[in-house]
This record gives structure tokens, C-alpha cells and sequence, in this order.
């Protein structure tokens, strides 16, 4: 079978030279049409009945992607020589493609034609790549008709002019692309469909709407080979472009060639580059630099700051550039950060975005089609014009487009629309929305994936029992203690005191890794959702619900496999041994915090459970002190909890979220076993084990909260995280909030802990700032931390239990499951958030309140409040929109503080203000939540 | 003291200027190569990204490129923490990206059309250097190597001579031309002096050396054109050219290389797979017996997996020995017929 013929190939790399490869025709490779009658039809993708099959050139594949993953278009036959080239331009394409070809529910069947003996074609003399490449897709296409025969239409698809005239002229049927989806007679088809930009257009001309402005409007992008020498020498700065998410107009690009970062201002200097796009930056004569005023709230016509949660971490928080005075007290010589403008891009992170169509009147009589600008959800993102035929269907609809292009003549970038969620304002939708936005896996579990369950229903088995590496530990009197109505309950506690006054503490974590096995369907698609994700009024599974909920949730008086860690503790709460063991629990009590903090709260109950409640009170308050002696941070957050009406998933309440002795309880065991696991992973697989790690924040980081606390007299030491811990209980001001916004003020300058692999980092760096370990990693949530799982693992192999998964020898594919499972806990949070924040839209709109706000922030036309009761920020303006910079108010930045020119009124940071909160609409369908003083 | 910024000015100054400056304090152990560190000049501190590397005699920072001259005293005070080390995540992206090249397509094909479990081309011819005892032209794909064996004949340096045994050698060479653009370090070098040792140790374990007492057999082997898997080429061939030869032997030892990239495993690697940088199992196979006389391998693998890709091997070795079974009885037909018989 292995029909072979080698011959030369010449590549050519950085520099010339000849490379020489094998390539091996064969007589085995398929045609994929079950109608076929020569080919081996097993593998064969396309469906029995096809009267037409396609075959897609390279430019469609690269532009038309949203149409092709639309199932209206099925039958595709995808040559490889068209794959390659499509991976050599844009992999994110690529990978979709693929995708296609891999799902079983599509018909697209890839031929590999640079290997089939009869469609190889050899690149003739004075023939480019490219016209190589495309007289092999018509060879291909010629081959398909002849080989199948009159049985199917073979119909090759481009929208290439010179290719398309060839292939008629070479008796194969060929189209464009557009007049292929006109000839299916679906018009909201036609949406997809992307309008070229280039030359190769074969289409009806693109009347232009706008004619006046037709002018130059961005400077052209330098060539890459400009680009590149430019780099070489220094005169370009190379980085990728992140956009202030509060600011669309003002950008960073992170550069190594400078160390520190280059500030773009304004859509002119970002020159069309996206968020996240790599580009290449020329600084500004220093002159240009940007000065670093105190920014207003706003700064440009439409853009405008939105009521939102409080932030959690820096990571979150609006990005505010920090002059750092010198020491000298002469603010002129210290120059600010350099600015610079962006010459070119070098790679594109253009993908698919949400948001709804700006409102406009319906054009009229243009022949159903209309040009329309969409606003994205994500701030960061420019508008984008498209081209579309359902007007009226999309107006108030929560639609996905994609970016297609951004000529510089135009102010906005082109896309086309890709489909729609839903009505703007609808629950559903929004909530949809948040989950598309942080790229969130909410479909459900594949058949795949379930078949890798247990038989339910599931009970533990004599054969458990009998494991000799599991114990036996069900006649411990074990509890556990978990936020009401928790149905994932992936840890239980016991405590046991022992003749020798000594205390036995055990924590037990469900077994996941029992059940999921790795390289298995299912744990490949946990480890790709990486958490589960909790929104206001749903969950996210990680795994399927009947291990989330059942098989591996610790619930009460049923046995349930678990992975225990056992210490031995001194009434001083000093560990003298830890132990463990994979074991059989069984659950006494699932306890909400409310009832074991009621329990230990009442002195009449005597029953050992509360006994072993007060107990482990009494141990982990102790564990607690040293531990915030030795500088562990405890911080403030704003957490807010709903109250959900049952039937209409409406909010009935909000509250802060309260945090009760039992949390701390429970919180400080969770921490003890977590560090215990991770002393004992990193000692077996000190190049291989998962940490989780929190950097110290700099002190440039910290300037904020500095400031802040300098403006109303406060000095914070914050050269260790203990002299922080110290300076923040010191701060104590005459109301009894004041303490607690510093330290909501301190958590949000600090940046989020991150998952690692310990081989990439040297053992310093291993350090966890706010809870001052030096080693951490995640064990107790399995259930809804793959993190966790990964740590299962590790223990076991350290144990001896099992063997270490073949993947851990593989650094650098550690370090991407640890990037992955960052970026996922990440998009979990900031859809918590978004799902909060939404909630807290509904909740209001209904509810116009009074209450009462702190200060937080300065701004030159007003300042920014902060409403602790329920957990949110935004800004109040003192000066109305239409009339900026009135002149009236003036900023004092010393002081923090706004002053009315007169003297009449004045605001400083952390000043108590009333504000009332409203839902207003300023345009139609798009409510927001407006502060205003009382 | 110098402000972060002038001192960057002056980096980049420097940078045009290209020298360096011995380090007289260094940690080496937690500075890695373009780490960024803390680094004192004059009398100011400064964060500066410094790109370290490392003479036989001295240590040397490039700071951005360069910095300093005999005066500016550079002191490392340690590596910095935070933000550093991005040089070192963007190599490691480098090295992901080759990782996940794809080498084996989701239709089953390798980069150069075979399926995984499929051999290159082999071609093989004895007899190609007539002066020689014995020799043979072995080819697998692009890989063609040349070997020719001399002996058994008396031992040239009697200090060698072994009295109960013949002395095998074997000298491993690459032709200048064999990888194209390159030229070769010549002979001697490490790589070829290990590769010579493993062929004679598996060509030693074959041939019946008790035989022939005091006296020695030469083989060389030559690359004429590489393209992975020269050690079982060269192997090969010195089979065939100790066939020739008609030197006694206890099998005929053929070797195989297979290796597990896209995590397939696949047989018989050509260079752009095996420069992948995965895995790759070498086995020398004595078919017969159903012994393994040789077995390499680069990188790492667990060992289940392992086995599979060394029975792939086995198979591999398997294959190649019917086809030099075949080559074989050809030649004696030949010889047969220029005999006349």
C-alpha cells in the first residue's frame, strides 16, 4: 500500500537555502462520498445524498469562517493544501476549521490532495506559491468531478477573479461566494457573508454611504520589513496593546526593549489597533508626552463611566497612571511616562465580539440593506460598522460580530454579523452575554464525557472497602460546614480529642480523582473549564451534575470516598504529625454557617458535635492569630449576596455578604491543609507540583491606597506585609467603616494569586503575600477546582497510590494548564461580577434608593463613590456633561480634594456623602444605573 | 543618582557602542539568562533588564544590549522579582509552539505523507566499494549511508591484540556534504566518537569474535546524505557489508528508530521529526534470536508508552531484516550467476 515517490522540495527559511524533504504519494487516500464506488468508504464524512459538494479556496476558508460554521453550509470537502495555508495565515481560523472538520454533526471531510498520487501537483517554472497552490485546488476539483462522476455536483468556491475564470475555463462549475449563498435563498445568510476588501472583489460595487468622509483619517501601517528593522535598531518598541478597560481611549503597550510601559493616546496614536493586538510602537518627541493630569471621568463624547462592583484586586481596577513625585518636590523635572503611537501591527487578536447595534432611524429604501454601527459590551473595542439586511430584526437584539477589517479611510472598523443571543434587557440574554464575554463553557456535557461517569446510582462499594489504601474512617463522628444550600460539598471536618489532651483534626476532601480519571474525556473537559462558574442565579458545573451534586459532594449520613489529610495538634493548635490517606467517610451533619455558628453560640447544647465545634473554634482562632502575626493580610471585600425570588429569578434583596466565626473556622482549616498538601508535593515532585503563589504588590502598585490614606493624615507602612498588616490595624478612624473601606482600599491595589508550576519559578518566588506562606496550592475544592484535582494527583503519586499521569513530565504543558486554569478562574470572577452587576441593575430599576456613599476617588469634573451597602462603585458628576471643564470646580491633588471655586462646597476622599440611586435610560434599551448628589 | 530614565537613555546610548563588563559579584545560581536583575551603578540603584552570559573565564551582563565601561562598576544585587523573567516565559512559548507542531495530521498523515506506523523507502546494494572485505550502500528515505569493512586480518597495533577474540572497530564518520549547508566539525568529535562506540558494541555483540582470535575487523561507516535515523542506517549497513564481508555471525543485527510526538508514536524519524525534540527510541534487534542488542533514547517518556513506541521499533527492525534477508539471497543469485552455476 505504501506507493512511494520521492523527489525534491525546496523551502525556503530566514536565509537561502535548499531544503530537501520526502514526500510520499499515495493511492490510499479517499474521496469521502459514500456514493463513491472505488473509494473505501468507511471513514467517509460527506452525506449519501449531496447533489452539490463544495470545495472552498483559501481566501474564502480565511474570510468567511462565521459562514462556514453556520450549518446551512454542509458538504464541504476541505483540501489540505487550503488547511496549510489557511495555518500559515491565521491559526485562530485554523483552529476553527478544524473544529468543523472534527465535529461529527458536520459534513466537511478533509482530502489530503498534496498526497494523493493523482492531485499532487509540482510547481512549474516561473510559477508563484500561490498560483501553484490554486492550480492544485482546481486539479483537486477537476479530479472530484471526474472521480465521482455525474453522481454529485462538484462545486468549486472563490473568490478569486483569475482563479475563477481558470477553473470555468478548465470545465469545472465555480462561484463566488456571495452569489453561492443568494443561490441558497437564505437572506439572513447573506449577513455572514464578509465583503471583501481587496482587490479581488467580484462582487456589485459597495456604494459608499459617506462620501465627505473619504478622507484619510489614520496614518498607513509601516511594512513588516520596515517594521522589523525598525525593531532591530531601536526605533520601534515592540508589545502588545492593552487597552484601559475604563478608557478606550488611552492604551498601554508593555515593552521590553524599554522596561516599562508606553502610554497611546487616543484613537489617532492607537492607529487601528485592537486590545491585545501585537504591534509596534514609535515613541512620541518627549515633548508630546503625555502630562499627567488628574482624568477626568469621562473623556470623550460618548464615552462614559458605568456604575460597577467594586473591584476585588488590581487586576480589576480601573488603571489610573500614577505620577511618582520626586523626592525633590519638583513635580517639572521628573518627566512623565514616555508616550509613543502604534506604526504597525504585528499579529491581530481580532475575534468575535458582543454588544447590540447603536440606535438609528430606519434608512429608507435602500434596497433592504443598511450599514449600522455596533457597540460592543466591552468597553475596550471600537465601534464597528457592518452591512445588514435585517435591520429591523436586530435593533434591539444582543448580537455577535466579527471584526473583518479597518481601512484608514474609515473611522471605524468594518465587520459582519455573526448571530444573535437575544433581546437587549432580557435576563437570559444578559446573563448569556456575560457568560460569552469571558468565554465560558456552558454547554452541556458532551455524551463523551458522561460515559465516563459511574453507574448511578452509586453507593461505595465492598471493593472500596476492602482497597487496602483507602482507611476505614466512618466511625469518626464527621461534619461539614458549608454556605446554605450548597449542594457541591467537597469538604467535611472532624475532631477528636485524644487521651493525651492532645486534639486529632481531620480535613476530608471528596475523592474526585476517583472518578475521574486522567486522559479521559471528562477530564479533559474539566481541566479545559478549569472551575466551575458561579452566577447570581445559576452554576456552571466544572463536572456533571451527578459528581457535583451526588457521587462525590460529602453530604450527610451516606458514605462517600474521601482524601483526608489528619493532624495531630497540641491545644496550642502546634501540629506535631499530619498524616494522609485516601479513605470511606461518613457525614454526620451537612451544616450551614448559620447553624454551626448558632450551635457554638449556644451554651446549652452539649452534644459532642458541638463539642467538636468548639473545639476547632478554639483551635482556629489560634491557628488564625499566628497567622496574621506572622503578616498575613486580612482584607475587606465587598462581596455582595442576593436574595432571589424562586419563581422569577427576580432579586428580592442584597446584602453584604456576612462573614461569621464559623467562615473563619472552616477558612482556617481549608488554609492548614492547603499548605500541609503543598510542604508535601513540592518536597516529592519539587520540579512538577502546582502552587499557587500571590507576588508582593510594588510599591507603585500601592500608590493609590498611599495617597489616599496620606490625604486624610494617615501613614501606612507598607515595606513588608506585616508592617502593612500593623499600619491597617493602627488605622482606626472616628467611625467604625472607616477601617474597613482602608483595607476594601489596600485588597484592590494587591494583585490576584496565580496558579504555577514549580519548576518555573526559583523557591522565593514561591511566596504567598496575603497569606504570608511560603508555600500554598489549592487542594480542598475538587469538586470545582480543577486546580485541586491536579494537586489529588500529585498527593497520591507522592503517596505512592498511584502513578504521576505521564503529564507531568511535561513542563511546558504544566505551565499551560496552570495559565489555563488563571485565565479561567479569572473569567469565572469577572462573570460573577458582570452577573452581579446586572442583578443589581434589575434590583434597582424597580427601586429608586436613597443611601448613603463614600468617597474614593477624585476625578477633575466630579469623583467616584463607593456605596458599601451594596457593594458598588461609580462615578457622581459635579459638572453636567454638556458643559466640560465649566471651570467651576477645582482639584486640589494634594489634598484629594474638589473645591467649588467660590468656596462654597467641597469633597474629600473618603468624605460620607447621600447620593440617590436610579435606573435611567438614556437611550432606549440600554438602562444603566445613574448616582446623584442629594 | 541616576533616575530610572536617564539611565535608560544612557543604556540605550550604549547599546550602539556594543561593549561589555565583567561582573565582580555574581549569584550565579538564580540568574538565568536574560533574567531581569537589580543591578547598582555608581551609586544609584536600578531595575535595568540585563541579558547574562557566561565565558569559560568570566561572567559577563549585557545590560540592555550592553552597558558601562571600565568605571561603571556594575554589582548584582539579585534577580528582581515581579515583573521580571519575561524573556524567559517568551522562549518557553517558543518552545510550546514547537511542541504543539502538528506532526501527525488529524487524517493520519505525517508531514511527509506516511501514515505513523509506516517506514521510509529503503534501499539497499552491497558490494559498492570493491577494495573493501566487504561493503554496502543502505538508504532509508534521504538517509544514505555507506559502509565497508576490512578483515578479518591481523591486528595492526599489537598492543590491541586480544587473545581469545577478534578486535572490532568501527569509525563513524559524516561526509562534509551529508547535511547540505552546514559543514561538519571534523571527525573525532564527540557525537561521532559515541555514535562509533554504540555501532561497534552492537555489531560486537553479533559477530562470533571467538572465532577469529587475534585478529581484527575494521568497519567504516560514512553519511552520505543525513536526514535522521543515521545511527540505524549505519547499522544497517554494516550488516550487510559484514554479510559481504563473510564474516560469521550469530544474527543478521538490524536497528530501527521510532519515536511519540502529537502523542502517536510513530516509526522511523526523519530529521524534521526528529528535531522536534521528543522522544526517540533507537533499537538495534538481532530478529532471530529475539534479542534487542542496542536501545537509546532521547528525551523522556512513561514507561507504558514506552513500550509501545520500542515494540514499533521491534517491528520496524523486523521488516528491515526480511528486506536484507531479500537483498541478500539476491546478491548470491548474482554471484551464483557470474559463477555460472
Amino acid at each position: 500500500m505504501l506507493h512511494s515517490k520521492t523527489f525534491v522540495k525546496k523551502t525556503r527559511g530566514g536565509k537561502v537555502n535548499k531544503q530537501v524533504r520526502e514526500h510520499y504519494l499515495r493511492d490510499d487516500i479517499y474521496c469521502g462520498a459514500p456514493i463513491c464506488k472505488l473509494c473505501d468508504s468507511s471513514a467517509a464524512r460527506l452525506s449519501p445524498s449531496a447533489s452539490t459538494i463544495l470545495l472552498l479556496d483559501t481566501n474564502v476558508v480565511l474570510n468567511q469562517i462565521d459562514l462556514l460554521e453556520n450549518p446551512a453550509i454542509d458538504d464541504v470537502v476541505m483540501l489540505s493544501v487550503v488547511l496549510d495555508e489557511v495555518k500559515n495565515k491565521n491559526m485562530g481560523v485554523y483552529n476553527r476549521v478544524r473544529a468543523l472538520c472534527s465535529n461529527s454533526l458536520r459534513r466537511f471531510f478533509v482530502f489530503a490532495n498534496e498526497h494523493h498520487k493523482d492531485t499532487f501537483v509540482k510547481e512549474m517554472a516561473k510559477e508563484s506559491k500561490n498560483d501553484r497552490n490554486d492550480r492544485a485546488i482546481r486539479v483537486a476539483a477537476q479530479w472530484y468531478q471526474s472521480h465521482l462522476g455525474g453522481a454529485a455536483r462538484v462545486l468549486l468556491i472563490t473568490n478569486d477573479k483569475e482563479n475563477k475564470r481558470k477553473a470555468i475555463a478548465e470545465g469545472i462549475s465555480a462561484e463566488t461566494i456571495e452569489s453561492y449563498v443568494k443561490s441558497l435563498d437564505r437572506p439572513d445568510l447573506l449577513d455572514l457573508v464578509v465583503q471583501p476588501s481587496s482587490e479581488d472583489v467580484e462582487m456589485e460595487e459597495v456604494e459608499d454611504l459617506r462620501p465627505s468622509k473619504r478622507k484619510v483619517i489614520y496614518t498607513e501601517h509601516k511594512p513588516m520589513s520596515e517594521i522589523t528593522s525598525g525593531l532591530h535598531r531601536g526605533i520601534y518598541h515592540q508589545g502588545k496593546l492593552r487597552v484601559n478597560r475604563y478608557n478606550p481611549f488611552e492604551a498601554y503597550v508593555g515593552s521590553e526593549s524599554i522596561g516599562d510601559e508606553i502610554i497611546i493616546c487616543g484613537r489617532t496614536n492607537m492607529n487601528r489597533a485592537f486590545d491585545g493586538d501585537v504591534v509596534a510602537v514609535e515613541l512620541l518627541p518627549q515633548d508630546q508626552w503625555h502630562e499627567e493630569k488628574s482624568l477626568s471621568i469621562a473623556d470623550e463624547e460618548d464615552e462614559e463611566e458605568d456604575v460597577h462592583l467594586v473591584p476585588s484586586s488590581a487586576d480589576d481596577a480601573p488603571r489610573t497612571t500614577n505620577l511618582v513625585q520626586g523626592s525633590s518636590g519638583d513635580t517639572n523635572a521628573v518627566s512623565s511616562r514616555p508616550s509613543g503611537r502604534v506604526v504597525g501591527i504585528i499579529k491581530r487578536n481580532w475575534h468575535s465580539y458582543c454588544g447590540s447595534l447603536e440606535p438609528m432611524p430606519m434608512p429608507a429604501g435602500s434596497g433592504g440593506t443598511a450599514h449600522a454601527l455596533f457597540v460592543s459590551k466591552d468597553r475596550r473595542i471600537p465601534k464597528i460598522r457592518i452591512h445588514t439586511r435585517q435591520l429591523e430584526n436586530l435593533l434591539d437584539k444582543r448580537i455577535i460580530v466579527a471584526v473583518d477589517s479597518w481601512d484608514r479611510l474609515s473611522r471605524y472598523p468594518s465587520g459582519h454579523y455573526v448571530r444573535t443571543i437575544g433581546e437587549i434587557g432580557d435576563r437570559d440574554t444578559e446573563s448569556e452575554v456575560v457568560l460569552i464575554e469571558n468565554d465560558i463553557n456552558s454547554r452541556p456535557f458532551s455524551s463523551q464525557v458522561l460515559a465516563c461517569l459511574p453507574p448511578l446510582p452509586w453507593s461505595v462499594s465492598s471493593e472500596d472497602l476492602a482497597n487496602p489504601i483507602r482507611q476505614d474512617l466512618r466511625d469518626l463522628r464527621v461534619f461539614s460546614v458549608d454556605p446554605p444550600g450548597c449542594k457541591d460539598i467537597d469538604d467535611a471536618l472532624h475532631c477528636t480529642a485524644l487521651p493525651s489532651r492532645n486534639f486529632e483534626v481531620g480535613v476530608h476532601i471528596a475523592d474526585v480523582t476517583n472518578f475521574v480519571h486522567p486522559g479521559s474525556p471528562l477530564d479533559d473537559e474539566a481541566s479545559q473549564r478549569g472551575t466551575s462558574v458561579y452566577l447570581v442565579e445559576r452554576r456552571i458545573d466544572m463536572l456533571p451534575k451527578p459528581l457535583t451534586e451526588d457521587i462525590c459532594s460529602l453530604r450527610s449520613d451516606v458514605e462517600r470516598l474521601a482524601f483526608s489529610v489528619i493532624w495531630e495538634l497540641t491545644p496550642e493548635a502546634d501540629i506535631i504529625s499530619t498524616r494522609y490517606t485516601k479513605s470511606v467517610i461518613k457525614s454526620c451533619a451537612a451544616l450551614s454557617y448559620i447553624e454551626a455558628q448558632a450551635r457554638m453560640d449556644d451554651s446549652r447544647l452539649m452534644d459532642p458535635l458541638t463539642t467538636d465545634l468548639r473545639n476547632m473554634n478554639v483551635l482556629a482562632k489560634k491557628m488564625r492569630s499566628r497567622r496574621i502575626e506572622r503578616g498575613a493580610l486580612t482584607l475587606a471585600s465587598a462581596e455582595v449576596k442576593f436574595q432571589i425570588d424562586t419563581e422569577t429569578h427576580d432579586p428580592l434583596d442584597i446584602g453584604m455578604y456576612q462573614i461569621r466565626e464559623a467562615n473563619q473556622m472552616v477558612e482556617e482549616f481549608m488554609l492548614a491543609a492547603n499548605v500541609s498538601v503543598a510542604d508535601k508535593i513540592l518536597k516529592h515532585f519539587s520540579l512538577c507540583s502546582l502552587l499557587r503563589r500571590h507576588p508582593s504588590p510594588t510599591r507603585e502598585m500601592l500608590e493609590p491606597l498611599l495617597r489616599t490614606a496620606a490625604a486624610v493624615g494617615l501613614n501606612l507602612d507598607v515595606s513588608s506585609s506585616k508592617a502593612l498588616v500593623e499600619s491597617l490595624d493602627r488605622a482606626v478612624g472616628d467611625d467604625p467603616y472607616f477601617n474597613k473601606l482602608i483595607r476594601i482600599l489596600a485588597t484592590r491595589c494587591m494583585t490576584q494569586a496565580v496558579y504555577f508550576c514549580s519548576g518555573d519559578l526559583s523557591p522565593p518566588e514561591y511566596h504567598h503575600y496575603g497569606l504570608a506562606a511560603p508555600l500554598y496550592t489549592h487542594f480542598t475544592s475538587p469538586i470545582r477546582r480543577y486546580a485541586d484535582v491536579i494537586v489529588h494527583r500529585l498527593l497520591a503519586a507522592s503517596l505512592g497510590i498511584y502513578k504521576l499521569p505521564s503529564i507531568f513530565q511535561d513542563r511546558p504543558q504544566l505551565t499551560s494548564i496552570a495559565d489555563n486554569l488563571n485565565y479561567r478562574h479569572r473569567n469565572a470572577q469577572m462573570a460573577s461580577r458582570a452577573s452581579v452587576e446586572l442583578h443589581t441593575l434589575i434590583y434597582f430599576k424597580k427601586r429608586p434608593t436613597d443611601t448613603e456613599a463614600r468617597v474614593v476617588k477624585i476625578r477633575s469634573n466630579g469623583f467616584i463613590v463607593f456605596v458599601p451597602k451594596y457593594g458598588i462603585e461609580g462615578p457622581v458628576y459635579l459638572t453636567a456633561r454638556s458643559e466640560k471643564g465649566g471651570g467651576e470646580w477645582f482639584v486640589d491633588e494634594q489634598q484629594q480634594k474638589i473645591k467649588k471655586m467660590d468656596g462654597s462646597a467641597s469633597y474629600s476622599v473618603l468624605q460620607t456623602v447621600r447620593i440617590h440611586m436610579e435606573v435611567v435610560e438614556p437611550q432606549p434599551n440600554r438602562p444603566k444605573l445613574q448616582l446623584t448628589l442629594t | 543618582m541616576l533616575s530610572l530614565f536617564s539611565l535608560r537613555k544612557e543604556t540605550q546610548r550604549r547599546l550602539r557602542r556594543k561593549n561589555r563588563v565583567a561582573l565582580h559579584h555574581w549569584s550565579a545560581s538564580k540568574i538565568t539568562t536574560g533574567s531581569k536583575l537589580i543591578i547598582n551603578i555608581l551609586k544609584g540603584t536600578a531595575i535595568v533588564k540585563a541579558t547574562i552570559c557566561q565565558s569559560s573565564l568570566h561572567s559577563f551582563a549585557f545590560v540592555g544590549g550592553l552597558l558601562a565601561s571600565s568605571q561603571n562598576q556594575l554589582e548584582i544585587l539579585g534577580p528582581s522579582l515581579g515583573r521580571g523573567a519575561r524573556p524567559y516565559i517568551n522562549s518557553k512559548q517558543r518552545w510550546r509552539n514547537r511542541i504543539e507542531m502538528e506532526f501527525v495530521s488529524p487524517e493520519g498523515l505525517r508531514l511527509d505523507g506516511r501514515r505513523p506506523m509506516e517506514m521510509r523507502q529503503i534501499r539497499a546494494e552491497i558490494g559498492a566499494v570493491a577494495k573493501a572485505d566487504g561493503s554496502a550502500v543502505f538508504e532509508m528515505g534521504n538517509t544514505k549511508v555507506i559502509a565497508a569493512v576490512y578483515g578479518p586480518r591481523e591486528v595492526q597495533n599489537r598492543t590491541q591484540q586480544i587473545n581469545d577474540q577478534a578486535l572490532v572497530r568501527c569509525e563513524y564518520s559524516m561526509a562534509n556534504f551529508s547535511t547540505g549547508d552546514r559543514m561538519r566539525k571534523p571527525k573525532g568529535d564527540r557525537r561521532s566518537t559515541e555514535i562509533s562506540l554504540v555501532i561497534r558494541q552492537t555489531m560486537e555483540a553479533c559477530i562470533l569474535t571467538h572465532l577469529m582470535p587475534r585478529s581484527q575487523i575494521d568497519i567504516f561507516v560514512q553519511v552520505l546524505q543525513a536526514d535522521g535515523g543515521t545511527r540505524s542506517a549505519c547499522i544497517n549497513a554494516a550488516t550487510l557489508a559484514l554479510a559481504d564481508a563473510g564474516i560469521p555471525m550469530r544474527d543478521l543485527v538490524t536497528s530501527c528508530s521510532s519515536g511519540y510526538l502529537n502523542s502517536t508514536p510513530l516509526l522511523d524519524l526523519n530529521y524534521v521529526e526528529d528535531s522536534a525534540g521528543g522522544p526517540d527510541v533507537t533499537v538495534g534487534f538481532l530478529p532471530k534470536l529475539d534479542k534487542v542488542t542496542l536501545l537509546q533514547m532521547d528525551s523522556k517518556l512513561p514507561i507504558d508508552i514506552f513500550e509501545n513506541v520500542m515494540q514499533l521499533a521491534i517491528e520496524g527492525c523486523k521488516a528491515i531484516a526480511n528486506y536484507i534477508r531479500e537483498i541478500m539471497l539476491e546478491n548470491t543469485k548474482q554471484l551464483e550467476y557470474r559463477r555460472g552455476i
